[in-house]
């Protein structure tokens, strides 16, 4: 079966919340379950929390060869309505009821529902498409990353092979299942012939800890602001004795936090990876090897087993010398085949070549280790949550207001016209709702007017001023 | 400002609320806001505000507004 290790049929493969275990051999079985009830060369929604329904739902959608779009759970019915009006998939699957009209229950699966678009429905799908993530998750963006079963696979492979993932290793799942380096740390483990503790809890709930424990589980994964959890925790005072390896991603720690980290887990005999990469390449590009953490606290380290990293300059030449800095891009097998925007570009083939620009502009030392020293683009890290500034402007507009949004990893800052007639309060209330993000992380600036460049365009400086 | 007062402009301010749904049934996940992000921005408010350090136990445990009362008594804080 596509993906799961078949070595191991008497292993451990999930333990759901409840503390049942779902042996290999059980999984593959009802992932062979389910694949009756869809068709395949199609699309399904997947609403998806980090329960065995989700699970079994896309693996045998992978299996099957219908295309799933991973979606969080609690996406709010606006931004639904909107990529359903968009994409029009054949099925959705979820674990609450739907209220859109043009869908009815075709067949429960244990606590969640399949559900059958009422309408005749065919869709030109590229043969080589075969799941797709959004990019952001939060702006509403239909912008959606087109992956391969090969892309899959390939950075299933290659994070298995450099963080050891092995029989023995059993991740607890901290991240969002629609979220690819949620999806990665999944794909890993079964791929290994590990095993996963199905939880939807959070860092800051006593479950998460005593399941830890419970469990023996051996892997976390976390964002920067997981960490900040931590240490708000009081890392050193984490009794978490079965667990060996802790990874991070989905932006950067800054490295006094770093180093404070690397030695609590070091005293526990837990190894820490930072890592780096984008949806774009399925989840992973390069790894900070854990050795070389104190030495180079900043780096993004090497690529991924399998995978590139280059440096172009701003001519497009490829920089050869160490310390300069250039656009990074990468190459590999899990770089995807590109972006859908609307039904029609998921009949489009491979657009990349393997070959994603990232739009980070980073420097390597004489080592060959990467630093990135910032973006090309508009686009912040919010908790783990890719944010274009730009789309977050658009659907600010799309409200009836006009506005600048600027912001650094974890906080946003939008900049709004005063005199608007809005209560500052509703509002960052409002956004925080349609983007999914806590409100901590927003702040609202009423302003008179937005500065300007001569050019006419917002002079972005001159507001972070 | 009273204790109280201060108790209630951590949550107040860290999860826009009005002061009249302060009671035994604002509890973690009710709202939006208190979600695990939300819930460490309210420890650290209350830790500010209060100027105590609060152990992990008590941090996991505080899934209420009651029980942070009860949770701050640890640390010498008497919300009246």
């Amino acid at each position: 079966m596509f993906l799961i290790n078949s070595n191991y049929p008497n292993r451990t493969a999930l333990i759901s919340h409840d503390g049942n275990i779902v042996t290999y051999r059980k999984l593959i079985s009802l992932v062979d379950g389910f694949n009756s009830y869809i068709d395949d060369k199609s699309l399904i929604f997947i609403l998806a929390s980090n329960n065995l329904d989700s699970l079994v739902c896309y693996l045998s959608a992978l299996e099957v060869g219908t295309v799933p779009l991973l979606l969080h759970d609690s996406i709010h019915n606006d931004q639904l309505d909107n990529l359903i009006d968009i994409y029009s998939p054949k099925y959705i699957f979820s674990n609450r009821t739907l209220t859109n009209k043009s869908y009815s229950l075709k067949t429960s699966f244990k606590d969640s529902n399949l559900f059958l678009n009422n309408n005749e429905n065919s869709v030109n799908l590229h043969e080589d498409l075969a799941l797709l993530l959004t990019t952001s998750g939060s702006t509403g963006s239909p912008k959606l990353v087109k992956l391969t079963k090969t892309n899959i696979r390939s950075n299933a492979e290659s994070i298995s092979d450099f963080l050891k993932i092995g029989p023995n290793d059993r991740a607890i799942t901290s991240l969002p299942f629609n979220y690819s380096y949620g999806l990665s740390v999944i794909n890993s483990h079964l791929f290994s012939g590990g095993s996963i503790l199905l939880s939807n809890s959070s860092m800051m709930e006593e479950k998460f800890w005593t399941s830890i424990n419970k469990y023996s589980v051996t892997s976390i994964a976390g964002v920067p602001y997981n960490y900040e959890m931590m240490l708000r925790l009081g890392i050193n005072n984490l009794k978490i004795p079965t667990v060996n390896k802790m990874t991070q991603a989905g932006g950067k720690l800054d490295s006094q936090k770093v180093k404070k980290i690397n030695d609590s887990l070091q005293t526990k005999g837990i190894n820490f990876y930072m890592m780096y990469g984008q949806t774009e390449a399925t989840a992973r590009i390069s790894y900070l090897p854990c050795e070389n953490i104190d030495k180079k606290p900043n780096s993004i380290g090497i690529p991924i087993p399998g995978g590139s990293l280059w440096l172009e300059d701003e001519k497009g030449l490829k920089i050869s010398k160490s310390m300069q800095a250039g656009e990074m891009i990468y190459k590999g097998l899990n770089v995807s085949m590109g972006y859908a925007e609307s039904i029609e570009d998921l009949a489009i083939g491979e657009a990349n070549k393997g070959i994603l620009r990232t739009g980070d502009l980073a420097y390597f030392d004489e080592e060959g280790y990467y630093f990135i020293e910032g973006r090309n683009n508009r686009f912040i890290k919010v908790f783990g949550n890719r944010i274009s500034l730009d789309s977050l402007e658009k659907l600010i507009t799309t409200k009836g207001f006009d506005s600048v949004v600027t912001g650094v990893d974890d906080k946003i800052f939008i900049y709004i016209k005063e005199n608007s007639g809005l209560s500052i309060v509703d509002f960052r209330k409002e956004i925080s709702e349609s983007i999914g993000i806590n409100m901590i992380a927003i702040k609202i600036i009423p302003q008179l007017d937005f500065p300007r460049l001569d050019s006419g365009k917002i002079d972005y400086k001159a507001l972070n001023s | 400002m009273t204790n109280r007062e201060k108790y209630n402009k951590a949550f107040i301010d860290c999860f826009s609320v009005s002061e009249d749904v302060l009671n035994e049934k604002f509890v973690y996940q009710c709202i939006p806001a208190w979600d695990s992000v939300g819930h460490m921005g309210m420890i650290a408010a209350i830790e500010d505000t209060f100027d105590i350090m609060m152990d992990m136990d008590d941090i996991v445990d505080f899934e209420s507004y009651t029980v942070g009362i009860e949770k701050l008594k640890n640390y010498d804080v008497v919300i009246d």
